[in-house]
């Protein structure tokens, strides 16, 4: 397995593979927006081909893709400090319902009182992946190692439209926990999260832990683009929420649990490729299983919009909830005061 | 009362896969249901399905994950009882 933690300017070096492929249509983040505002021309390489981000000063930079014979300049715009373009291979302009939405709202980082957001601590890695096995990750949670068996948990995917949504509360697994933490960082005790991927490539993550000390609000921006077909740019945005000027210890807290999110991530990706080349390779997952709901939800992106079907963007949930045993719900005055208002009358 | 449609079950589509249709005692709205063991739900949706659901639009939604409709409690509860009734059966039935 090649992977190795660089510079992301330095992501030239992979040449694109000769084949045209399929790349996902829809928003892609291609990083921090303070990495392409000094003036001139910015390449990268992405969806297989070059890439250049021309920046000019007090206008959104333009994005080009590189075309066999031709420019062919990409929808962009910049938003909470970050660059996002959208790729379609049909070239249709981005419909407006698809947009990501804003993380920091109107309360933004710099309000002079009160707490606001921090700014991000941002990590970017190259995998040898492909682009879907890292969206899985999304769903592998709760028949994963993610999860300490025995522990009250409540876990959820929701898939609708272009959104796939998780829902967690519970005990953070050990891969989660800051490795290096700052001489007096706390463990994290519970994590209460609820993370939606917003069409192929980017999920915003809404974070709430509890620590010995003190509880911790955070937003985490997960995002990658594909380089080619074998190859993506992952990248990790923690934004906490501060009193201004930041508490530096928070802002210590954040560098260190992006770095964590991207190992955690990264380790995760590794291991189930190893793993499909064993065990796994002949399984296929039932309809009703999560795995398969997501691989229906992100087929959508690698069809043309047209083909689009129902059976790709209705509603699917899948949940798994240990707080509410079934001896305790027959008991419960949940179950009765919603059969109450059902019913119009008094249980026994 | 129960949930469940029992005479519809071989003609909806997604039975092969165990799936199950489930009433909503609200709404009347119909969903294709499997639980695995008591703790594990899969809910599929069809958009006329949603149409029905009275929950949901009484709900402020958003686009940001925590402002986003997480599923209809009243559902949820009448999924519990059919399975607390036994008309809605465990797939797994070993599993405790």
């Amino acid at each position: 397995m090649h992977m190795v933690r660089v510079n992301p300017e330095q992501t030239d070096r992979y040449t694109p593979q000769a084949s045209p492929a399929r790349f996902a249509r829809g928003w892609h983040c291609l990083g921090m927006s303070r990495r392409f505002n000094t003036a001139g021309a910015h390449s990268l390489q992405a969806f297989g081909r070059r890439v250049q981000v021309q920046s000019y000063p007090d206008v959104s930079p333009r994005v080009l893709l590189d075309e066999p014979g031709h420019q062919r300049e990409l929808p962009a715009f910049e938003q909470d400090g970050l660059l996002f373009a959208w790729h379609d291979p049909q070239e249709n302009p981005p419909p407006a319902h698809l947009s990501i939405p804003r993380i920091t709202g109107h309360d933004a980082a710099n309000c002079a009182e009160g707490p606001g957001w921090s700014n991000w601590s941002w990590k970017e890695t190259i995998l040898t992946a492909q682009t879907g096995q890292v969206v899985e990750h999304l769903v592998r949670l709760a028949n994963s190692t993610h999860v300490t068996a025995g522990d009250p948990l409540y876990f959820k995917n929701v898939f609708e439209g272009h959104r796939a949504t998780q829902y967690f509360e519970g005990p953070l697994h050990h891969s989660y926990q800051l490795q290096e933490p700052a001489p007096q960082g706390a463990k994290i005790l519970l994590a209460n999260s609820v993370a939606s991927y917003f069409g192929p490539a980017v999920m915003i993550s809404q974070l709430d832990y509890v620590l010995e000390d003190r509880s911790l609000d955070a937003v985490v921006l997960t995002a990658h683009y594909p380089i080619d077909e074998q190859h993506l740019v992952l990248m990790t945005g923690v934004m906490v929420r501060t009193e201004q000027p930041p508490d530096p210890e928070l802002k210590a807290v954040a560098a260190g649990h992006s770095t964590q999110i991207l190992r955690s991530i990264t380790n995760a990706v590794h291991s189930r490729l190893q793993r499909s080349q064993d065990e796994d390779s002949g399984k296929i997952p039932g309809a009703d299983s999560p795995v398969a709901a997501l691989r229906r939800w992100y087929g959508q992106f690698f069809v043309d919009a047209y083909d689009v079907d129902s059976g790709m963007t209705d509603r699917f949930e899948y949940e798994v909830d240990t707080t509410m045993p079934m001896d305790l719900w027959t008991r419960s005055s949940a179950r009765n005061l919603i059969l109450r208002r059902v019913n119009g009358k008094q249980l026994a | 009362m129960s949930n469940i449609d029992q005479d519809q079950r071989t003609e909806t589509p997604g039975t092969q896969t165990g799936m199950q249709p489930v009433r909503c005692t609200e709404c009347l709205t119909r969903v294709l249901v499997r639980k695995s063991v008591w703790a594990q739900t899969s809910v599929k949706w069809t958009e006329e399905a949603l149409d029905l659901c009275r929950e949901r639009p009484a709900s402020a939604e958003g686009n940001l994950p925590r402002d986003q409709f997480v599923g209809c409690e009243t559902l949820r509860a009448a999924i519990r009882d059919a399975t607390v009734q036994g008309s809605l059966e465990l797939a797994d039935q070993d599993a405790p």
